[in-house]
């Protein structure tokens, strides 16, 4: 793989490549963007939607207006958003620990804020009364702080994923008897709960947009900037440590900045699974590279456009029921990502 | 030699007499023994927590009162009895049997019939329940899927749901036999045979009534159920008959379909339609507000907060949303439907004077002004 990685480096052909998959994923997202703006009931002109995408005026009873600023304008952006996030952050933490395999489940984040839905959900006496996103917040940002400290020695990409793959079975237990033990008249919170972890943008809004647009405006560009030391870490924690880098601290900084990215979304929307694992990989497939900086921008991209077709396709595929977006990532993802793991599993045998 | 055989006839006639006061005494002995393990027995089934015995108590005195009434039948009468579950099982009782209940359908409905379970799942915390204290089990058994549990309760049937007819509990039914009451919950039922919405909870009632001897409480209870659908007709008019209905609050928009219990009481008594298809799917945002029903009943009120969708509703602007403290309209008897529908008299028509049904704990199906004919 590091061979891979610093022929990637060299020569212009996975920088073409890049330029044409964005180009490609830039035109996919725009036309799935104002096909999902457009759709619903009624549906709405393209005339409306541009006009709508431009005025920011009171909307005054035009239902229109109220379904396309209001409604579908929030869920594409937070599934814009939010598959950038993620799919630059599975690049961040599948580099960093050098694990194909490497997701923000990883990190216990995700079932740290399933853990305190739980408990919210149906203990709401031992929970403080906090809105469900905070909650969320503060209980994956608890549970990545604790990987951390668990694994001890950072500069193990293995203890990392053992400390994250340990607490995150022991959470998602703790959760389950959360349910099991939990007296059965407040079975409404176990249909919290599942509905929580499924991930669904059933309750976007505007607020929810500006609960992970700092974090985002943040994070990107310090991600974007981190590549470098991606590249180097891919090398090897001791050509990177002849490279003048402290390998440990960088992880360190690598995986705080990937609990930055996940921690809003999963708060927002759930702990959407797959595309954090699968972007990085379709990415790095379709541009021959493993240069990071390419890669990061690719993923983010097709992150993006797996979001949003997720989330159109929960909208209006069953109109006017409405399934979980996190459905449709395992299944259009689902399958793709079990096709990866053979492809996976056929490169190590070789290696 | 004489002597000798005149002392052994003393002590053959001594013998015999001794033998046959012994008779007589192991006679009355017997008797108390047997009256001794009854006795154990019974304080055996009747558990040690004082909560137990108060339900015991109070299940005792319901007996006497609806014995009083003349509502069953001398036992040894009406036993054996022959019976068939909601699949068409066949079930043969040569005595009133020990009754488990395994959801709340059949909780409720025994609460209904003044009588209370041998073992049940539902514990006496669990305020959704109502009238619990009216049947407090002997038993309580804390997973319904243990066989170990129904068994350590004696019982002789159990009574589960129809959604509880899977591999799940081949292991109840190799301890028990397990019997399936008509479907006791707000979804659409999927078994053939099996009667869905109020129907399926009248039937639960007359089930339970004929497994327990109590088949004239069965029918008053049906009686008062029949008198709260005709006095909730009083309340309807033109514009009720028109009008459509959203309940909401589980799930964002997910809206009881007309086929559920409640929405069919409210639908029979010219108050409407209910929005939505059989089941309670959870509609799209747009769709609910091109639906834009007249009415909505809503148990969450908290995640309204900040829905640009809401304030745009009909129902809303017109002030006509009633958030309801109780989720009974849910499911699961007719006196779980009591509760809901005397909270929907008491909020959408004030001026009717019906009072709200307080908690659940407290409330009476019996007394409820719905049902005074």
């Amino acid at each position: 793989m590091t061979t891979t990685g610093l022929r990637a480096e060299s020569g212009t052909g996975p920088v073409v490549r890049s330029v044409a998959v964005a180009a490609a994923a830039i035109v996919v997202i725009a036309v799935l963007g104002l096909y999902s703006l457009t759709q619903g009931e009624p549906d709405s002109t393209l005339g409306a939607v541009l006009d709508n995408l431009f005025r920011t005026g009171p909307i005054e009873g035009d239902i229109d207006s109220l379904l396309i600023r209001e409604v579908r304008l929030p869920r594409v952006l937070m599934a814009l958003i939010a598959g950038a996030a993620l799919g630059i952050a599975g690049v961040l933490l599948q580099d960093s620990m050098r694990n194909p395999l490497a997701d923000p489940t990883l990190l216990g984040v995700a079932q740290g804020a399933g853990f305190i839905i739980a408990l919210s959900a149906l203990y709401p006496e031992v929970v403080p009364p906090l809105p469900t996103t905070i909650l969320c917040f503060i209980g994956g940002t608890l549970a990545g702080i604790l990987v951390l400290g668990l694994s001890r020695d950072a500069r193990n990409p293995v203890k990392v994923v053992l400390a994250g793959a340990m607490l995150s079975i022991l959470l998602g237990t703790a959760s389950t008897v959360v349910i099991l033990i939990a007296p059965r008249a407040r079975a409404a919170g176990v249909l919290e709960y599942f509905r929580f972890v499924i991930g669904s943008f059933f309750d976007v809004r505007w607020e929810s947009i500006g609960l992970v647009l700092p974090w985002f405006v943040i994070a990107i560009p310090i991600a974007l900037l981190s590549a470098r030391v991606v590249n180097l870490l891919q090398l090897g924690d001791e050509t990177a440590s002849g490279l003048g880098l402290n390998p440990g601290r960088a992880r360190i900084g690598l995986l705080l900045l990937a609990m930055v990215l996940v921690t809003p979304y999963v708060a927002a929307i759930g702990p959407i699974g797959f595309v954090s694992l699968f972007a990085p990989h379709v990415s790095r497939s379709l541009i021959a590279s493993t240069d990071a900086r390419l890669v990061m921008a690719i993923s983010a991209l097709i992150g993006a456009a797996i979001l949003l077709i997720a989330d159109t396709a929960a909208r209006l595929l069953f109109f006017p029921f409405e399934i979980p977006a996190g459905v449709f990532t395992w299944i259009i993802v689902g399958p793709l990502a079990l096709v990866l793991v053979g492809r996976l599993g056929g490169r190590g045998a070789t290696a | 030699m004489r002597t000798f055989w005149r002392r052994r006839m003393l002590a053959v006639v001594v013998a015999a007499a001794l033998v046959a006061a012994a008779c007589g005494d192991s006679d009355d002995g017997s008797d108390t023994a047997a009256e001794d393990a009854s006795a154990s027995e019974s304080a055996d089934n009747t558990g040690s927590e004082p909560v137990e015995e108060a339900g015991d108590s109070a299940a005792e005195d319901e007996t006497t009162e609806a014995e009083d009434a003349g509502g069953a039948e001398d036992a040894a009468d009406y036993y054996p009895l022959t019976i068939s579950d909601s699949f068409g099982t066949e079930y043969t009782f040569e005595e009133e049997p020990r009754i488990g209940c395994a959801w709340y359908g059949c909780v409720e409905a025994a609460a209904e019939l003044g009588v209370s379970f041998a073992a049940s799942i539902i514990s006496e915390e669990e305020t959704t329940s109502a009238f619990y204290g009216r049947t407090a089990p002997e038993f309580l058994v804390t997973d319904m899927t243990n066989p170990e549990e129904w068994a350590a309760a004696d019982v002789d049937i159990v009574l589960f749901s129809p959604a509880s007819n899977s591999p799940d509990f081949d292991p109840v039914s190799q301890v028990v036999d397990t019997f399936f009451l008509h479907y006791d919950n707000f979804l659409a039922p999927q078994w053939d045979g099996v009667i869905g919405g109020y129907e399926g909870y009248i039937e639960n009632l007359r089930l339970i009534g004929t497994m327990m001897n109590r088949e004239a409480e069965a029918e008053a209870a049906i009686a008062r159920f029949n008198t709260m659908v005709e006095n909730l007709a009083v309340y309807a008019t033109d514009e009720t008959a028109e009008q459509t209905i959203a309940i909401i609050g589980l799930l964002g928009y997910a809206s009881l379909g007309p086929g559920s219990a409640m929405c069919q009481v409210l639908n029979e008594a010219g108050h409407g339609t209910c929005i939505g298809s059989g089941v309670a799917e959870v509609l799209n945002a747009e769709a609910f507000l091109a639906i834009d029903p007249s009415l909505i009943i809503d148990v969450d009120p908290a995640a309204r907060e900040g829905d640009p969708i809401w304030p745009n509703l009909s129902a809303v602007q017109n002030d006509n949303v009633y958030n309801f403290l109780t989720n009974r309209y849910y499911c699961c008897s007719t006196a779980g439907l009591i509760v809901a529908l005397q909270e929907y008299v008491h909020r959408v028509f004030p001026d009717s004077g019906v009072p709200a049904p307080g908690p659940d704990a407290d409330f009476d199906p019996t007394t409820s002004p719905l049902v005074q004919g």
